[in-house]
């Protein structure tokens, strides 16, 4: 495709040109030709008037008697000088150096004549007040062999000539297209998949402007292919862990239940199988909760109502504060009060699991707040810990489902990996975003905020 | 019979694990992470390595590209093809899938351990002494004639002793899949046995279940 192109603009383009030089130089010849023809004329036509004036005076001097000596000495003389004469007196043939073959002109005129391979100028005269007819003959086949050596420079200069274009024209050509060629090379890569590549842009033509163009439309294509690829593998990912959080239990609760059926075993290891399968159980019957509730935010979407803020923490705060305590970890709420457009059960998932993961990030002495910030019309609802904090590397990948920063903690404690993916489902469905700042050691502030105003809630399906 | 290392993180799944191959004569220790599990494998060089690809840490893959000499079972949850095909490229003796019977797990380990050659050719109990390499039987080091149905079956209950076997995977394992009879044939061969080898203690009748052979 690329050659063909180069090779027709190249090839069309010498061909053009062969045809418009051969034809200036053939033009040329036939020009140059035609100017010797007629300089050759004049200067005979001149040659032969100086003969018959001078024939005439010494006719008239001589007489008609010695005419025919005149006519020989007159013959012989030119014919040195390379000019053939013929005299007709009365049609009668007097002397005469012209072959015969060659025709007499009409009177007073000029004639080109071909004879034996040769080209003759020839021209007739009444002289001597019409007593005499004088016909003049000159060799003029120089005429032709300048034409032949004239056309011979010629040919020859216009094929070195369409030689040297051709090289020319070649190189020059190359070079034009040579932008075309890598834009042709680099789009090619592309195709093939190699998104790496980027055509060359410099310079303002036509070619650049496309290649800009093209670079642009490949990092476009690029980006949504690696977005594409995230997102397949972000799911890929994600189906592998459920597989994995799913069939683990399945394989404990199977296996210890084969173990109690088949194994001949002491009454105390039975217990302890059974205690398994039945933790196992649990394991599972909470991860197709929360597999549950996501899947019901994703087709109900929620039904947001007015409520308190801080009747809501409050009644939160007296339920999970037993499980606190236990820890040794103090739980405030200092919730302000403020009414909030959400759904209120799913506000509860989030905050109740917000508050669980605070508790147990923290050691024992360690203090969970609850409060409220508002601002204007939207309400920042926070769960502050004095736990052990996260690093900015882990913060980047809480909300990922079955990321857990510490894998046999929280398996320990029942976790199923999914809590956050889940709280950032219900933010988002409220149209608004779960943040975290933290500090290893430190502890992790997690905030949501809330607008106050029914128009300001934008639901997200 | 064998020293098997069985690395998994799930606390309940590597007990199981670890109590079952213990009950059918293997010499089992546990390992919870990638660290833990490389350095045992040095320390202890056991014959099998049962390893679960998703460990925290450094993953079951990872180990695989580590270990040379040593077979390694590895234990997936993923159904997808590419997991298998991977462990196996990385030279995986076997693969299997949770939830799996560990009855399967058995067979497996067995089977490895048997290829690579890491497993005792013979087992003793009373005065009778299976030779299962060349697949015969002696009791006071006279040969018993066993039919090679009867021999399977023994070798089956032998390899999960301590294990009470359904009469179904017993039907399952022993005769494989060309054979759709019900399952007295099981029965039936069971008596042969307990006739030829006078084991009628050894392979207890489990209630509701199928046979176990104790020891």
């Amino acid at each position: 495709m690329r050659m063909k192109f180069f090779e027709r603009t190249y090839l069309l383009t010498f061909i053009l040109f062969l045809v418009f030089l051969n034809a200036a130089v053939f033009a040329l010849a036939m020009y140059t030709f035609h100017n010797n023809i007629e300089a050759a004329e004049s200067v005979c036509q001149t040659e032969f008037l100086s003969i018959t004036d001078a024939f005439e005076k010494d006719y008239e001097y001589t007489g008609a008697q010695s005419a025919g000596l005149l006519q020989a000495t007159y013959g012989k003389f030119y014919k040195g000088k390379n000019i053939s004469l013929k005299f007709i007196t009365d049609g009668n043939v007097g002397y005469s150096s012209i072959s015969e073959s060659i025709p007499v002109p009409a009177e007073n005129t000029l004639s080109m004549t071909r004879n034996d391979g040769k080209r003759y100028i020839v021209i007739s005269k009444d002289v001597c007040e019409g007593a005499v007819t004088m016909v003049y003959s000159k060799d003029v086949s120089y005429l032709d062999k300048e034409f032949t050596r004239l056309c011979i420079v010629f040919v020859s200069g216009s094929l070195a000539a369409s030689l040297l274009l051709g090289a020319v024209l070649y190189f020059v050509l190359r070079k034009l297209y040579l932008p075309l060629v890598k834009l042709r090379s680099a789009t090619g890569d592309i195709a093939n998949g190699n998104f790496s590549v980027r055509a060359d842009d410099n310079g303002d033509d036509e070619v650049s402007a496309l290649a800009r163009d093209f670079n642009i439309m490949a990092d476009k294509v690029s980006r949504q292919i690696t977005q594409l690829k995230d997102t397949a593998d972000r799911k890929q990912n994600m189906l592998d862990n459920l597989a994995h959080e799913m069939r683990t239990p399945l394989t404990a609760i199977h296996g210890y239940a084969e173990y109690i059926c088949g194994a001949k075993i002491p009454e105390d290891e039975r217990v302890d199988a059974a205690k398994y399968i039945m933790s196992e159980s649990m394991r599972l019957k909470d991860i197709s909760e929360v597999l549950l509730d996501s899947a019901f935010i994703r087709e109900n979407g929620i039904s947001p109502k007015e409520f308190s803020l801080r009747g809501f923490a409050y009644r939160i705060c007296n339920r999970l504060n037993k499980d606190a305590r236990n820890r040794g970890v103090e739980l405030l709420c200092t919730a302000e009060d403020s009414c909030i457009y959400a759904d209120e059960p799913l506000l509860d998932i989030l905050l109740s699991n917000l508050i669980e993961n605070a508790v147990k990030s923290c050691k024992e002495n360690g203090t969970v707040t609850v409060g409220t910030e508002i601002c204007g019309d939207t309400v920042k609802l926070y769960v502050k810990d004095t736990g052990i904090g996260m690093t900015q590397e882990q913060l980047l990948h809480i909300t990922e489902p079955f990321y857990r920063t510490d894998k046999s903690r929280s398996r320990a404690e029942g976790g199923t990996g999914l809590g956050l993916a889940l709280c950032k489902r219900i933010a988002e469905a409220h149209g608004t975003s779960l943040e975290f700042a933290s500090e290893p050691q430190k502890g992790t502030v997690a905030s949501v905020n809330f607008t106050t105003l029914y128009n300001n809630l934008t639901t997200q399906e | 019979m064998a020293k098997l290392l069985i690395v998994d993180d799930e606390l309940p799944i590597n007990r199981l694990v670890c109590k079952n191959l213990t009950l059918v004569g293997h010499e089992c220790i546990p390992a919870y992470d990638g660290v833990q599990a490389l350095s045992l494998i040095k320390s202890e060089q056991p014959d099998l390595v049962i390893l679960d690809v998703m460990l925290p840490g450094i993953s079951g893959f990872e180990i695989m590209k580590l270990l040379n000499s040593v077979p390694v079972i590895f234990v997936t949850a993923k159904t997808g093809l590419d997991d298998r095909i991977k462990g196996l490229a990385l030279g995986a003796d076997d693969y299997i899938v949770k939830p799996f019977e560990m009855a399967e797990l058995t067979a497996r380990v067995q089977a490895v351990l048997r290829r690579t050659k890491r497993d005792a050719s013979a087992f003793s109990f009373d005065d009778i002494t299976v030779d299962f390499s060349s697949r015969n039987v002696y009791k006071n080091g006279e040969h018993i004639v066993l039919t090679p149905k009867e021999f399977a079956l023994l070798e089956l209950l032998i390899n999960n002793r301590n294990l009470a076997l359904s009469r179904e995977k017993i039907l399952e394992k022993v005769w494989e899949y060309d054979y759709c009879g019900d399952t007295r044939t099981v029965d039936v061969h069971v008596q042969q046995l307990r006739h030829k080898l006078g084991i009628k203690d050894r392979i207890k009748t489990v209630f509701k279940v199928g046979y176990r052979f104790e020891i």
